[in-house]
């Protein structure tokens, strides 16, 4: 395995070199770059063409010039550009704006895509299953921009005018409940006979949580008591384990709540950390917490221990999770608070929540247009590549076996429907990068697509190479992860 | 930029023709043809769709030329603002249905927006087609050839695909739109003297931009084919890998029969499904792509227009003139659902194995 990433790897790096060697020339002759200084009325029309002559250093033929760059972007000097900045910090700083609208972006439709994708193969030619469908089509055929224009247009105000007045009418609750019943209810699947009930309960219970909530202002000082924390903590644990294991696996199932229990202890020990904290001391935690699950699984896990382990760790995870999200959203105030315009307030005060917060309102609806689409992709495979698992004939023979559904389904279909899923999402991401350029545009980000298209507007040649490094180190050294991905998910590929 | 899909499910491994009907069963025998064509016609929102696109590109080509407006003239303001004049909807209002003088609209100078989304309609679709079929003409053939001899040519194929990968579709469009007229080829084909005005004045045509010159659209459509025939080629590639290991090809080669026969003869309709169902795909991914292009400045330029640029020109005028917004963009999303739900339906008529219902 190792020999074979080693490999994998090697090979990125003759293509690295074609592809930027290519790039550069695309560029050179992309057009003028001094084309803005000819037409100019200043006195010193000569000297300032000469200048930048010198600085993009065009006197020389392209393959020398290329070789140069080639050997500073090798030490990160990634050249200037025509107004004789260094590239390498702006670059920076547009890396890690985009870097936050994709990552989110891509978290949430990977996570959000393999869930309904899921759903909708085992419930096939269900409600759930056509809505979805449906919805997936829908935003799959929407072209980005349109989408990030209605969002800002509509979302924002809508939203907003919400936000700033935060309560629930009856009317309002009962038909978010009743929705909210019907959804669960078309998940559950079977004969209406089965579903009617499910939707009965789930409606009452939502309701009465919304008008709850309501009363109690709990929508204007948002928060969760720890026995909230504690029951979601033991809620937790059962999940966790049934995600691994069937539940009758006493050993995993100690372990999941075992973890999820101490996780919780450790959230009230330590909750000092998280008025004010660091994104150090936010690693600390979850190393901490991932700690935890590990000697938890491996002190009660005996001849399960590695399953016990991974239920142990999902479970602190999923503790620390809640809890985060506890601190994020009691930090939250009532107020205009999505924000249309850039990535943050600029030069913003006030304790890491609030900062979280302010960075949150302006990511939401960008990363909302980016993910809706990354989304509709990953469930539309997930679904087709668990469908084809899920008639196969190991799949029939573990249930025919007596294994517990979730078992067959997440163990058994989902694990060999990831292999083709992998390779769309590692191939996406990169393409993703991309597409963030038009987002980016719509909500006024100044971020990597910005560097590029502005670049590639003036003629600016080293930004614009700047920007094609990383997209293509990230589309070749994805590729590479892809296969590599592969080849632990398959072991056959390896042995190939 | 591009988000095409590759579906990677192998695909109607049966054989291509179906066999000789046997004399001692009174069923008639189905080709495959016939088999997909039926499951086709079966899957009701495919066939709706295919419909609605039909109606689409009537409508575009030749609505467009029947209506009384062109899409470059002005004429006074209905009300002032130009609101649209279609009543679709007959109980709301209760003047029933209408379509009135300008149904979509007018634009902030006068021009009927029926006429402008038809002629932005006709010119996106005739990008996304030849984007679609040039893409995958390309990818075809190259992916077989990968997959089919495999070693030394597949790898170097393959790295081709992997080097072009890299490239982004902005620069390749922006490069080409700036310096067409320099590179000898492309001046010839698409310059002031194209072959492809058939010896007309450049002047009697209508102007398609002053970007890629008189012949933009099919330039435009060219370079995004250039960059959509990579996700085909590796699709294609794949089915073809796994194919030429099937026992009927193994008795093809053993009858002595010629590397190029058996791939057009023997693999390419088996792998066609496949292929079919990404061409779609990339059809429906020309369309927003080609919107995206538009709306960065580098897509169709000049007079003309595009969905895309239709959109992307009057995204601020959201607030005041909502329909100039509304319209193009409703355009481009049917299109491209109609696209997606068709390939949806023949990647069940091809490959019946997600389905769980017998059509």
């Amino acid at each position: 395995m190792f020999f074979f990433i080693l490999r994998r790897f090697a090979v990125t790096v003759p293509i690295l070199a074609a592809s930027t060697f290519l790039v550069f020339g695309l560029v050179t002759i992309s057009g003028d770059p001094l084309a803005q200084y000819r037409t100019s009325q200043s006195p010193n029309r000569a000297q300032i063409i000469a200048q930048a002559r010198d600085r993009l250093d065009l006197d020389r033929a392209f393959p020398a010039r290329y070789w140069d760059w080639l050997k500073g972007v090798v030490r990160l000097d990634f050249g200037q550009n025509k107004g004789g900045q260094e590239v390498y910090p702006i670059l920076k700083d547009a890396l890690v704006t985009t870097f936050r609208l994709v990552m989110l972006a891509t978290v949430l439709s990977i996570i959000i895509g393999l869930v309904i994708g899921i759903i909708s193969a085992v419930r096939q030619y269900s409600a759930f299953d056509y809505g979805t469908t449906f919805a997936s089509f829908l935003f799959y055929s929407l072209p980005v921009f349109w989408l990030a224009v209605l969002l800002k247009q509509f979302g924002a105000i809508e939203l907003n005018d919400y936000l700033e007045q935060p309560t629930l009418s009856f009317t309002v609750a009962v038909a978010v409940g009743v929705m909210t019943g019907f959804v669960i209810s078309t998940v559950t699947g079977g004969p209406w006979r089965r579903r009617l009930p499910v939707l009965a309960v789930t409606a009452v219970i939502s309701t009465a949580l919304l008008l709850l909530a309501d009363s109690t202002d709990w929508i204007l000082n948002p928060g969760l008591s720890p026995v909230a924390v504690g029951v979601s903590a033991a809620i937790a644990g059962v999940l966790a384990t049934m995600a691994f294991a069937p539940l009758s696996k006493r050993t995993v199932l100690v372990s999941g709540v075992a973890s999820a229990m101490i996780g919780f202890v450790g959230s009230l020990v330590f909750h000092g950390w998280l008025d004010e904290p660091s994104w150090v001391d936010l690693f600390q935690l979850l190393a901490m917490s991932l700690l935890v699950g590990v000697i938890v699984g491996a002190a009660v896990g005996g001849i399960e221990r590695a399953t016990a382990i991974k239920a142990g760790t999902t479970a602190t995870v999923f503790v620390g999770l809640v809890v985060v999200a506890d601190e994020f959203i009691s930090a939250w105030k009532p107020g205009r608070t999505i924000a249309t315009v850039g990535p943050q307030t600029a030069n913003i005060k006030g304790t890491f929540w609030e900062r979280m917060i302010d960075y949150a309102s302006h990511q939401v609806l960008p990363s909302l247009a980016l993910a809706l689409i990354g989304l509709a992709t990953y469930a539309r495979f997930t679904r087709a590549s668990m469908l084809e698992t899920l008639n196969s004939d190991y799949v029939r023979t573990a249930k025919a076996k007596g294994l517990p559904a979730t078992q067959v389904v997440l163990r058994h279909g989902f694990r060999t429907a990831l292999i083709p899923v992998t390779t769309v999402i590692t191939l996406s991401f990169a393409t993703v990068i991309e597409g963030a350029t038009i987002t980016e545009r719509v909500f006024g980000w100044s971020g990597m697509g910005t560097l590029f298209v502005k670049g590639l507007s003036d003629v600016d040649p080293y930004p614009v190479m700047a920007f094609l490094v990383v997209v293509s180190v990230s589309i070749v050294f994805l590729n590479a992860l892809t296969d590599v991905l592969y080849a632990y998910l398959d072991p056959r590929i390896r042995n190939e | 930029m591009s988000n095409v899909p590759a579906v990677e499910s192998a695909v109607g491994t049966a054989g291509p023709h179906g066999g000789g009907a046997e004399r001692e069963f009174t069923v008639e025998a189905r080709s495959q043809w016939g088999l997909v064509r039926r499951r086709f016609f079966h899957h009701k929102l495919a066939l709706g769709s295919m419909i609605v696109l039909l109606l689409v590109i009537l409508l575009a080509f030749v609505g467009a030329a029947l209506w009384k407006y062109n899409y470059t003239e002005t004429s006074p303001r209905v009300d002032g603002r130009g609101a649209p004049t279609l009543d679709a909807i007959p109980f709301i209002d209760g003047d029933g249905l209408a379509v009135g003088e300008h149904p979509f609209g007018q634009d902030d100078i006068g021009r009927d927006y029926f006429a402008l989304t038809l002629r932005g309609t006709q010119q996106s679709l005739i990008i996304a087609t030849l984007a679609g079929l040039v893409g995958t003409f390309i990818g075809t053939a190259i992916g077989a050839i990968a997959g089919f001899y495999r070693g030394r040519v597949d790898n170097i194929l393959m790295r081709f695909v992997d080097i072009g990968l890299t490239i982004p579709l902005l620069l390749l469009a922006a490069v080409i739109g700036r310096r067409a007229g320099d590179i000898p080829g492309l001046s010839w084909l698409f310059g002031e003297n194209s072959l492809l005005l058939f010896g007309k004045d450049p002047d009697d045509v209508p102007v398609i931009g002053d970007y890629f010159g008189p012949n933009s659209i099919i330039l435009l459509g060219l370079v995004i084919a250039f960059v959509s025939w990579l996700t085909i080629a590796r699709v294609v590639r794949g089915e073809f890998l796994s194919l030429r290991e099937k026992e009927y090809v193994e008795a093809a080669r053993a009858l002595g029969t010629p590397n190029g026969r058996i791939i057009r003869k023997h693999i390419l309709p088996n792998a066609v499904g496949t292929i079919i169902v990404n061409a779609t795909l990339l059809i429906s991914a020309a369309i927003l792509i080609e919107t995206a292009l538009s709306y960065l400045g580098l897509g169709v330029r000049g007079d003309d227009w595009s969905l895309g640029k239709l959109v992307s020109s009057y995204q601020n005028a959201f607030t005041t003139r909502p329909w100039l917004f509304w319209w193009p963009g409703l355009f481009i999303l049917v299109i491209a659902l109609c696209i997606n739900f068709i390939g949806d339906g023949l990647r069940d008529a091809f490959d019946p194995r997600q389905t769980r219902e017998r059509r």
